[in-house]
């Protein structure tokens, strides 16, 4: 049982999120990527005056492929933020139970009922982190909990645990757009796994789907719940003139950015990821690792207004229903931007969220089956897809999750089991005559420790789990992983892929702002860039013939954020996936710098340096936290002492409280700060 | 223990303020009155409301705590008279944290009790109003929920002066929970006000003889028994100035509402503060240039107050909305008594939440996200956030949050009592 086959709940609202842009490495040039540190003395400018250089506009290229200038805030779209991470209005759409007609939703009580994530602590939110705080290989969100529904009728957790983004889509929206941030027309998957014992169901008497649900939890194959969600057409409130007049008049906007939000909540069954949607996946172009690779025969599918890339999906057969079920919530764009201008002037909640949605038409598609051992022209026809052409609505009230039989397809269990899965556009489909959209990925590496932290000195390796099917199960012959370590870098756009001509000590050339800061993405250790290796693991790993779960030892060699990637085929180089990162086999494992303080004697702990040390980075770069007391008032960090030390504590690592959000201080640090506050 | 007395009841300005009551309570009764009224106004508008009607709501607060108070009964104002005209305002009688927060084993007096006054205020005579602090910063306050900076000092050498003042229903809720008791409160779980809880944060400067009449009359003024703490052969001891003028320059008034659980937050200046084009501005000069004044920097030298003028200026202008607000007002309170110095107060800003339900967002999605006093967050105005600052409030066991109050942090330890009994 899965959430796709299983009972589940769906619902819809807006996504909201409020991270701080300061530090990311397009628009932060003084961040040091290794230690994380702000490298102040190539800024030369006093503390206050650097943070109001944050909130300075300027022109520079949007990306590297754009020579175009235009305005920015230099300290990115949201100086102001706090990371808050919450659901908007979400509520129930449908439910499906266990009794339910096929493909039918059931009647329930909980339709209508209100969804929630929630942060550690009564009334707090959950927090949005970088894998990586100078990459884009993805983020994560620390959670506290979920809750769906209310006191007497629903269900609630209470647990810390994250959810990270996956299946990043690039085309989720079409159209044009001519507002400024190049983002809003991204899409993301996000899933959480709640265990068991963090459950609660109240009031499950008077619903079916509740019953059913609590039922599937508490069986023996039973692990919790799942809650997968999709963001798109995520866009800040104010545009960039907006902004910049109201630093320029002494505020201080937050920025959030707001978008759809489509979920659903099933069944997290023993054995199953909690990183991405379990079942067998398939994407919009199967290179030689398992993952897209653009530019390296991707299909790309047409719609009116040109060529786009379809996004990934996941898909389970259900044998004793005859139908496969299909998880399309981001695998079909829709067409047209609510602002297709960019932010209103003056935008506030709910920023045009009554505008009109639709599917943007690709011509009908089909379900087909390419036969084991065949290619895609033997491919066999399961059925039609409903992709929300015809019923937009319909198709988000339904999570995007969509059946399709094979009972009538003369096509066996067995056929199903052996064949790839592909989804393309139909015989009649007059511009994507049997285009192929998506293909399923014959084998499948997940890695559910997505962000690793090694925080002392005393946890230099870890042990990382991996699990890995083929065709949603596990494999049928021995396998052999290759492991790879790459890392982000930032060059100038005028400069060779040099690591050491990193972009923060570039920025004394006067010059540098108005070049693009292109940041490299994964780059392979060991290929032609000369990079330093920051993990020590087995180059292969074995998978036995049966196993889906497996594991290897990571060690640290030195500081610093690293992405270990898994490839089913050796000597590939994924660096040319570039921004489409995000679709490759990886687990983020970032080792903190080796700071050690404890040979500074408490005389000289004073509190100038234990600012310079530890906090004047934060107060440059993380404004909204002197919105509650100033990081850079002794009297202020002294009085807030014993709330500091347990928002710093390891055993608030995990939980939405942790300060620094960001997690990038180290643990010397952390440490020195600590015997600061400690200090009489 | 404090207070117990009955006579005088409540408390008694014994002089005037500033306003020129030419007018009788009657003729005052003028068009403009009709929505000058003394009723403190519940709550905001239902949301979905405007920032400006919020902006309405503090101007209403602020007449209702600006009326003047009835002679016999604490926190109540005078029906009979109207804003503007002598007499010690409505908050000016409500308690202060010294009445609350009383030496270990001892019971707050009733509401209408009259203050304890230092000992060095009682020669007086008549009740003159206590000003304690000499800063935000000062002891017996050392927490950084106090404005971070240091004292602030004006043009004419003296330091500003703060204060706090907190209402019935907060007085009795405290007293119901005895949470004025160290031990009852540390072992408390959580804090909750009801609705209708008010504190107001007053702070004033001393008005001197270089302050013409031009000048003082544009001050709601009171006298004041200035106290403070200074070193005497080696030991501390409090040092009161019976009978100073102390004119009002800056008013935060902040409620719990029904619909707010984080409070509505207004603050208000007098309009000379950092500019004035009618006279020499409060707290900064014009002609000083700021390589030699620095904007907004303390003048404090080795940590300690100096008479070295701090020059003050405002980060964020009040927004042009806001501004016209305020002229509706000005000219209100200008029309109800001839002469009043209430017209001559501006609102700078509300903080309110505009979210209040979610159960992910502990401050409710504040807006404006930050709003600065001059006089009250001389130091911090760029990173000045009502509802940020005051979530960090706690209990005195620093473990459980005080509904956005930071009074906590008047409780008296029981080993280490300090102030005034």
């Amino acid at each position: 049982m899965s959430y796709l086959i299983g009972p589940r709940i769906n619902f819809k609202g807006a996504f909201k999120t409020n991270p701080c842009t300061t530090n990311n490495d397009d628009v932060m040039v003084a961040l040091d990527p290794s230690s994380l540190e702000l490298n102040l003395g190539a800024l030369g400018m006093s503390d206050d005056e650097a943070r109001e250089w944050l909130k300075q506009s300027i022109r520079r290229a949007p990306s590297k492929d754009d020579e175009e200038l235009k305005n920015y805030i230099r300290g990115g779209w949201n100086v102001y933020g706090d990371y808050a991470t919450s659901f908007q209005n979400a509520q129930v759409t449908t439910v499906y139970n266990a009794g339910g007609a096929a493909g039918e939703p059931s009647e329930d009580p909980l339709v209508t009922k209100s969804v929630y994530i929630l942060g550690s602590r009564e009334r707090t939110a959950p927090v949005i982190v970088d894998l990586d705080p100078i990459g884009l290989t993805g983020s994560q969100i620390f959670l506290g909990g979920f809750q769906l529904g209310d006191d007497t009728l629903g269900i609630s957790a209470r647990c810390d645990v994250r959810a990270y983004s996956c299946w990043l889509a690039f085309n989720r929206v079409l159209g044009k757009y001519n507002g400024e941030q190049n983002f809003v027309g991204l899409g993301a998957v996000w899933q959480l796994a709640l265990p068991r014992a963090a459950l609660t169901f109240k009031g499950e008497d008077s619903s079916p789907v509740l019953r059913a649900l609590k039922a599937a939890v508490e069986a023996a194959s039973g692990a919790g719940l799942l809650v997968r969600f999709t963001c798109f057409e995520v866009q800040p409130y104010l545009n960039t003139p907006e902004l910049a007049s109201a630093f320029a008049s002494g505020q201080g906007p937050q920025n959030p950015g707001i978008g759809y939000l489509v979920g659903t909540v099933g069944v997290w069954s023993a054995g199953e990821p909690t990183m991405e949607p379990p079942g067998r996946l398939l994407i919009n172009n199967v290179g030689p690792n398992g993952a897209l690779i653009p530019g390296v025969g991707v299909t790309q599918a047409q719609w009116s207004g040109g060529g786009f890339l379809p996004g990934n999906c996941a898909a389970q057969v259900d044998t004793a229903r005859k139908v496969v079920a299909l998880d399309l919530i981001t695998t079909f764009p829709k067409e047209g931007f609510r602002n297709p201008d960019g932010p209103p002037p003056g935008a506030s909640y709910p920023q045009g969220f009554d505008a009109v949605k639709k599917q943007a038409d690709v011509g009908p598609v089909e379900l087909a089956l390419i036969p084991s051992g065949g290619s895609a022209d033997q491919a066999r026809s399961i059925g039609p897809i409903d992709y929300g052409l015809a019923d937009y609505g319909k198709y988000e009230d339904h999570g995007g999750i969509v059946e399709v039989p094979y009972g009538q397809s003369l096509l066996t269990d067995t056929d199903l089991a052996n064949g790839t899965l592909i989804i393309r556009g139909t015989e009649d489909n007059p511009s994507n005559k049997h285009a192929l959209f998506v293909s399923e990925v014959p084998t499948r590496v997940i890695c559910d420790d997505r962000a690793v932290y090694l925080r002392s000195s005393q946890e230099k390796e870890r042990d990382i789990t991996l699990h890995v099917t083929q065709r949603g199960q596990p494999p049928g012959q021995p396998l052999t992983l290759h492991l790879q370590e790459y890392h982000d870098i930032i060059v100038l756009k005028s400069q060779s892929l040099r690591p050491d001509q990193t972009i923060y000590r570039a920025v004394s050339d006067p010059d540098a702002e108005a070049q693009t800061f292109e940041a490299t993405h994964g780059v392979l250790v060991g290929g032609p860039a000369v990079l330093k290796p920051r993990l020590d693991y087995p180059p292969t790993l074995e998978v036995p013939a049966g196993q889906s779960s497996v594991s290897l030892k990571v060690r640290v060699l030195s500081p610093g954020p690293a992405a270990l990637a898994f490839s089913i085929t050796p000597d590939v180089d994924l660096s040319i996936l570039g921004p489409w990162w995000g679709q490759a086999y990886f687990s983020g494992v970032r080792s903190y710098a080796e700071d050690d303080y404890s040979h500074i004697p408490d005389d000289k702990l004073t509190w100038e340096f234990v600012y310079n040390e530890v906090l004047r980075t934060y107060y440059i770069l993380y404004p909204a936290m002197s919105l509650y007391f100033p990081l850079n008032s002794e009297q202020s960090v002294k009085a807030m002492g014993p709330q500091i030390l347990e928002r710093m504590a390891p055993q608030a690592f995990l939980t939405t409280g942790y300060m620094p959000i960001s997690r990038s201080l180290s643990p010397g640090r952390v440490e020195l700060l600590r015997r600061w506050l400690s200090k009489p | 223990m404090s207070g117990g007395s009955a006579s005088p009841p409540g408390v008694q300005a014994s002089v005037g303020t500033s306003a020129q009551v030419g007018a009788s309570p009657a003729a005052a009764r003028s068009t403009s009155r009709d929505s000058l009224t003394p009723t403190l106004p519940p709550d905001i508008p239902p949301r979905p409301t405007t920032h400006m009607a919020v902006n309405e709501f503090s101007w209403q607060m602020f007449v209702a705590m600006n009326w003047p108070a009835a002679p016999d009964q604490r926190g109540a104002p005078d029906p009979t008279k109207t804003i503007g005209q002598d007499g010690p305002t409505v908050w000016l009688t409500y308690k202060t944290p010294e009445e609350v927060f009383v030496a270990p084993g001892s019971t707050p007096a009733e509401w209408n009790a009259p203050p304890d006054l230092p000992p060095g205020c009682a020669s007086a005579g008549t009740f003159k109003h206590p000003l304690v602090m000499n800063s935000k910063a000062s002891e017996p306050l050392k927490s950084v929920q106090q404005a971070v900076g240091g004292t602030l000092t004006d043009q004419h050498g003296k330091l500003a002066r703060y204060e706090i003042h907190l209402n019935k229903t907060s007085f009795d809720h405290i007293v119901a929970n005895k949470l004025y008791d160290y031990p009852t409160q540390n072992g408390a779980t959580s804090v909750n006000f009801p609705p209708g809880v008010l504190e107001v944060k007053a702070a004033w400067r001393e008005m001197t003889a270089q302050d013409d009449e031009n000048t003082r009359k544009r001050f709601y003024r009171t006298t004041a028994c200035i106290c403070e703490q200074v070193t005497k052969d080696g030991s501390r001891a409090e040092q009161c100035h019976p009978d100073r003028e102390v004119g009002l320059v800056a008013l935060h008034i902040v409620q719990k509402t029904p619909s707010s659980p984080q409070w509505i937050w207004a603050t208000f200046e007098q309009v000379d503060n950092v500019k004035s084009s009618a006279i020499r501005p409060s707290f900064n000069d014009p002609t000083c240039p700021p390589d030699k004044c620095i904007p907004n920097k303390s003048t404090e030298k080795d940590g300690k107050p100096t008479t070295t003028p701090t020059q003050v200026t405002r980060v964020a202008p009040i927004p042009a909305e806001v501004q016209t607000l305020n002229a509706q007002w000005q000219a209100k309170l200008a029309g109800a008594v001839a002469g009043s110095p209430w017209q001559y107060y501006e609102l700078i800003d509300t903080q309110w939440p505009t979210n209040p339900g979610d159960p992910t967002s502990p401050l409710g999605d504040p807006q404006p996200n930050i709003v600065a006093n001059t006089i009250l967050e001389t130091y911090r105005q760029s990173d000045s956030s009502c509802q940020g600052c005051h979530s960090t409030a706690t209990t005195v066991n620093t473990k459980v949050k005080s509904d956005f109050s930071f009074l906590f942090l008047h409780t008296r330890k029981p080993s280490a009592t300090r102030g005034r009994k």
